[in-house]
């Protein structure tokens, strides 16, 4: 529980910090960008310390891969 | 798009750089892989990848000389055109380099977890890690850069002292005879060394057009940088062979770090692996920031930005997460070594061959004097015009 507390409050504190730094820039995209990329690691820690399951990307590779790797390994050993 | 970097570092630095990258993660690991496919002759395979390294290199120095001052995204946009290129640009930036440095993360967090802070909550180590990484990255290429060129010589001078620590405790008689299974387990054993240590240096091609003197000075400290470190590797490689023999070197995840441990001068310098945890505490994070800083700018590159620091923290906690979601344990871990060096080699390796045959191609139509050369020298002049300092006032 308290993971999702820390998360929040630790993208509170970034967006505290950088908002006005852009604003202040007159940066308005980037702002927009900004807040996407900090809610979309938000939401993702979050989901993570709900403990619902997410994609490993290493899943993926190895669907891909694992059979490039195995025949290599075949061929040489 | 305003200059999003205005550092510049010199050839020195880039050497300190591709040192540290070099021995990287690959230090504490790649000892063990090698020894566990090569056996004995682990350290023939360190010298095969170290040779064949040296090729990636060249033809990374390539790519970006027949490409000056663009850092690979821009390659991308310029050599593919917009919507390939931003489909080959995001698989690098956020295929490549994202798992790039979320690795780095969880070898991080393992091998403190379960070497030296084995009570400590693992989320809380790679955070007070990331706090320097993010510092490091906001700082831009210029501090990273010379944060090497201090860190460069402790390294080499603690990984120095380690390995003539070790030397009278090595066997030669534990490694031989030499090639007894034949050349194929040697070839095998190389392909993590060489995907670790130097295709993954894949990441510098986001920092090559900060080099002064441009693409001509590139090899120079790409290929003394890269033999500087895999020296050092396959050094290591050979005392944890002679020092423990293959089975226990093949058997342990961490072998470099216990061969720091065998050092004993006397009955009174005792437990000095901290040496080895720091050098490689180094290496690591030049690793994880090289390519944590490449991810920030190539996303600011790529969405046409004019500041990279946005990414900075969001980042920081992304990969927080994504260390975590990789695998369920160390051994997962450890058994990606199998298929992973063939996502680097596909990715970086193969894209840069892309990349030069798509530019080789041009430049063939261009020399005839097609309407292809007159577009894109159109474009490269706009390209120039473009290039004016803005956005200092984002700066902070």
């Amino acid at each position: 529980m308290w993971g999702i507390v820390a998360t929040m409050a630790a993208g509170l504190v970034f967006a505290g910090f950088e908002l006005p730094r852009l604003k202040r820039a007159q940066l308005h995209k980037e702002r927009l960008v900004f807040l996407a990329a900090l809610g979309l690691a938000v939401t993702l820690n979050v989901l993570h310390a709900l403990r619902i399951p997410l994609p490993s990307p290493f899943k993926l590779i190895e669907a891909i891969y694992g059979p490039i790797g195995k025949a290599f390994f075949a061929v040489f050993k | 798009m305003g200059m999003l970097e205005r550092g510049q570092i010199n050839q020195i630095q880039l050497f300190a750089l591709v040192m540290l990258f070099t021995l990287g993660d690959t230090l504490l690991v790649v000892p063990g892989y090698t020894a566990m496919i090569a056996g004995r002759d682990g350290w023939l395979s360190g010298m095969l990848s170290v040779s064949m390294g040296m090729g990636v290199l060249l033809l990374y120095a390539a790519l970006q000389r027949r490409n000056p001052a663009r850092t690979l995204v821009q390659i991308c946009q310029s050599r593919l055109g917009r919507w390939a290129g931003s489909i080959a640009a995001s698989i690098y930036v956020f295929g490549f380099l994202l798992l790039l440095s979320a690795s780095m993360v969880r070898v991080l967090t393992d091998f403190m977890s379960t070497q030296i802070m084995p009570n400590t909550p693992v989320q809380v180590i790679a955070l007070l890690f990331l706090v320097l990484v993010v510092r490091a990255a906001r700082g831009g290429i210029e501090t990273i850069a010379r944060t090497a060129e201090i860190s460069a010589p402790w390294v080499m001078l603690l990984l120095g002292l380690l390995v003539m620590f070790v030397i009278p405790e090595s066997h030669i008689d534990r490694i031989q005879p030499f090639l007894y299974n034949g050349v194929k387990p040697v070839i095998a054993g190389s392909l993590t060394f060489l995907a670790y240590g130097f295709i993954e240096t894949g990441s510098f091609l986001m920092i090559f057009p900060f080099v002064r003197g441009g693409e001509r000075g590139l090899r120079k400290p790409l290929l003394l940088g890269g033999a500087a470190g895999g020296t050092l590797l396959v050094a290591i490689i050979f005392f944890c062979l002679t020092v423990f023999g293959p089975g226990i070197t093949a058997s342990s995840t961490y072998p470099s770090y216990m061969l720091a441990k065998k050092i004993e001068i006397g009955e009174f310098l005792q437990r000095i692996e901290a040496i080895m945890a720091i050098a490689w505490l180094f290496t690591i994070f030049f690793k994880l920031t090289l390519s944590f800083y490449g991810i920030c700018l190539g996303a600011a590159q790529m969405f046409k930005l004019s500041d990279y620091k946005l990414f900075t923290f969001p980042l920081a906690l992304l990969l927080l997460v994504m260390s975590d979601l990789l695998a369920p344990n160390i051994i997962a871990i450890n058994n990606s070594a199998q298929h992973y060096p063939w996502f680097d080699m596909t990715i970086v390796v193969g894209g840069t061959l892309l990349l030069l045959a798509v530019g080789w191609l041009k430049d063939k139509r261009g020399a005839v004097g097609g309407p292809q050369s007159i577009h894109a020298e159109g474009e490269r002049a706009s390209d120039a015009a473009k290039e004016v300092p803005s956005g200092e006032d984002a700066d902070r």
